[in-house]
């Protein structure tokens, strides 16, 4: 079994006072903060009958908010859709801001995670956590699992995949670049066992202030 | 999503006890909490914290032609936002009345003050000057917003630094930061804003935190309405850049001169450490140390759950008195606010404070026989 060595991550829970749940995280050099609110009381035009509603607010750190965040909304949403479950909470909504702090590479699969630790730690029921984890392929065809900012800003593919952690099923997938079917499954199932990493950094994390409640 | 209602009782009961002299997290009316800067890796940004209210700020430029009546003055711009991280009540991208004041009040403090050298960001008169903008966003709001705004503000313009440009006849080259080192901005002077509550016309409160905020500027139970928030702006050398009333009127000027005396002292103070931490800053890059914000991450908010970060503090509390702690632990769990590290006493031994609970048996409130809470 191949030794992964992921960035590493630092992770601060309840940063925020205000929120119900709040997650500060580092991968390596890129730093983001999210915060959930909910489940909550929202207008009736937004309300779902039968689930919550998930809103995402992606904000970048300098300039007008542009389409690119919109993008990230977009994926961060329909992951932490699957994840939560809506259905406990109908007509209601629950709001996930994310701030991005520092972008040195990975800032969406950083977004990601930091956004499933926020969710743990508002309370929200989950049916089970994602990590996100990312591969690039660079010039002369090689997978690099986790790439530095130089690597993935000169690679030819970026490929990024959000695992559960019950089946260690694909939850995202999105990716850049040209790449070959093979390279495709090969990045699969790297980022794949990759993912275990990941999970126990969230279990760590959780039941350093878990014991204590 | 409302905000939370302000009940009654809340309300009577901070009024009362800040006009018998204390105040809920046991501050005298003019101490501040602390104050915290953090810088992140580029130049211009950093998160200011005051108690739990923080800031982040970013300062970014580009290129851009200047306005037709000022053509040898660079440009700046100040934009704050409030999304619902600061708390559940703001909704996302939309400007309320609280974004509007601030945004406001950091323009006259900033922009109408002149602190900021304008004509050093002007590359080619009439067609090419900087412009500055500075990105606030509110990340938690726990009150006093406009000092942590305004020290943010100072921190990440102080922090900046432009580009270096070069003229070589017609054409200019603007050199990245690698290439040649990059130029801070200019400040005459640096403003800041420091906040009082004004309870009942005569008490003068700094720093005021969200509780306090809400309360002066509410009607009491006569329908009246004696407070207000007063924001005066000052540079380090006592001058005042900025006056601002929200609230009741007041009868007495006096107020207004107390709350300039205790601001000149404080501005100085900030503006010190402003100074001081930009200055350790600019050591640790010249040494090529990593900055990243990063290292704001550190293991103080772990055990917030579980009481430890008492809101509530009185002045006749000592450590044995755990009947005590327990019925403000009980009473904690009422108010949402969090306060943290300033604590009169230690709590000894945390991981067992939810054990001690349940072997003590009922809260002294509740009367029940003994037998029944044996569980």
């Amino acid at each position: 079994m191949q030794d992964f060595k992921l960035k590493p991550m630092k992770c601060e829970l309840n940063y925020l006072s205000k929120s119900d749940g709040s997650a500060i995280l580092s991968q390596g050099d890129t730093v983001v903060l999210a915060s959930v609110n909910g489940p909550m009381d929202i207008k009736t035009v937004n309300q779902s009958i039968e689930k919550a509603t998930l809103e995402v607010l992606f904000c970048s750190k300098e300039g007008k908010p542009s389409v690119a965040d919109r993008y990230k909304e977009n994926i961060i949403r329909h992951t932490c859709e699957t994840a939560i479950l809506g259905c406990l909470y109908p007509r209601t909504g629950i709001t996930l801001t994310i701030q991005e702090l520092e972008n040195y590479g990975g800032l969406l699969t950083c977004a990601v995670n930091c956004a499933c630790l926020a969710l743990i730690n508002s309370g929200v029921g989950m049916r089970h956590a994602v990590a996100a984890l990312s591969c690039c392929v660079d010039g002369a065809g090689e997978l690099v699992l986790e790439p530095t900012h130089a690597q993935a800003t000169a690679a030819r593919a970026r490929l990024h995949f959000v695992f559960d952690s019950r089946e260690k099923s694909l939850v995202t997938g999105f990716t850049e670049g040209t790449f070959s079917e093979g390279t495709y499954e090969e990045a699969l199932a790297r980022c794949r066992a990759a993912s275990d990493l990941v999970f126990a950094f969230y279990r760590d994390i959780v039941s350093n202030y878990c014991h204590v409640i | 999503m409302r905000e939370v209602f302000l009940s009654n009782c809340e309300k009577n009961f901070v009024q009362k006890t800040i006009a018998e002299g204390y105040r809920l997290d046991g501050r005298n009316y003019n101490e501040c909490r602390k104050l915290n800067i953090a810088f992140g890796s580029e130049y211009g940004s950093c998160i200011v914290s005051i108690g739990e209210t923080k800031v982040l700020s970013q300062v970014s430029c580009e290129v851009v032609q200047p306005k037709q009546i000022r053509p040898n003055e660079g440009l700046l711009n100040i934009n704050v936002e409030i999304s619902p991280m600061a708390a559940p009540q703001f909704e996302a991208n939309r400007q309320t009345d609280l974004t509007v004041y601030l945004n406001r009040l950091l323009e006259k403090c900033y922009k109408d003050s002149k602190c900021i050298d304008l004509e050093s960001l002007c590359i080619v008169v009439e067609e090419k000057v900087w412009s500055l903008r500075v990105d606030l966003k509110i990340l938690n709001h726990d009150g006093n917003l406009i000092e942590c705004s305004s020290i943010a503000t100072l921190a990440s313009i102080a922090h900046f630094k432009r580009p270096d440009v070069t003229r070589s006849g017609e054409s200019i080259v603007i050199h990245t930061l690698a290439d040649m080192d990059p130029i801070p901005t200019v400040l005459y002077h640096y403003p800041v804003c420091v906040n009082f509550a004004i309870f009942k016309n005569n008490i003068l409160i700094s720093d005021p935190s969200y509780i306090e905020e809400t309360v002066c500027t509410s009607t009491s139970e006569d329908g009246t309405n004696t407070g207000g928030l007063l924001v005066v702006g000052m540079n380090q050398y006592k001058e005042m850049c900025l006056l601002d009333l929200t609230g009741a009127a007041i009868y007495n000027s006096n107020i207004v001169h107390r709350a300039i005396q205790s601001a000149a002292e404080r501005c100085k103070m900030v503006v010190d450490l402003v100074k001081k931490d930009i200055m350790t800053d600019d050591n640790l890059r010249q040494k090529r140390t990593k900055i990243n914000f990063a290292d704001i991450i550190t293991t103080d908010h772990a055990q917030s759950l579980c009481a430890k970060d008492l809101c509530i503090r009185l002045k006749n509390f000592t450590i044995n008195d755990i009947e005590m702690e327990e019925e403000t632990d009980v009473s904690k769990s009422i108010d949402t606010d969090d306060n943290t590290a300033l604590s009169k006493y230690d709590v000894p031994s945390l991981p067992q404070t939810v054990e001690l609970k349940a072997k003590k048996g009922a809260s002294t409130w509740i009367d029940i026989s003994s037998e029944s809470d044996e569980d």
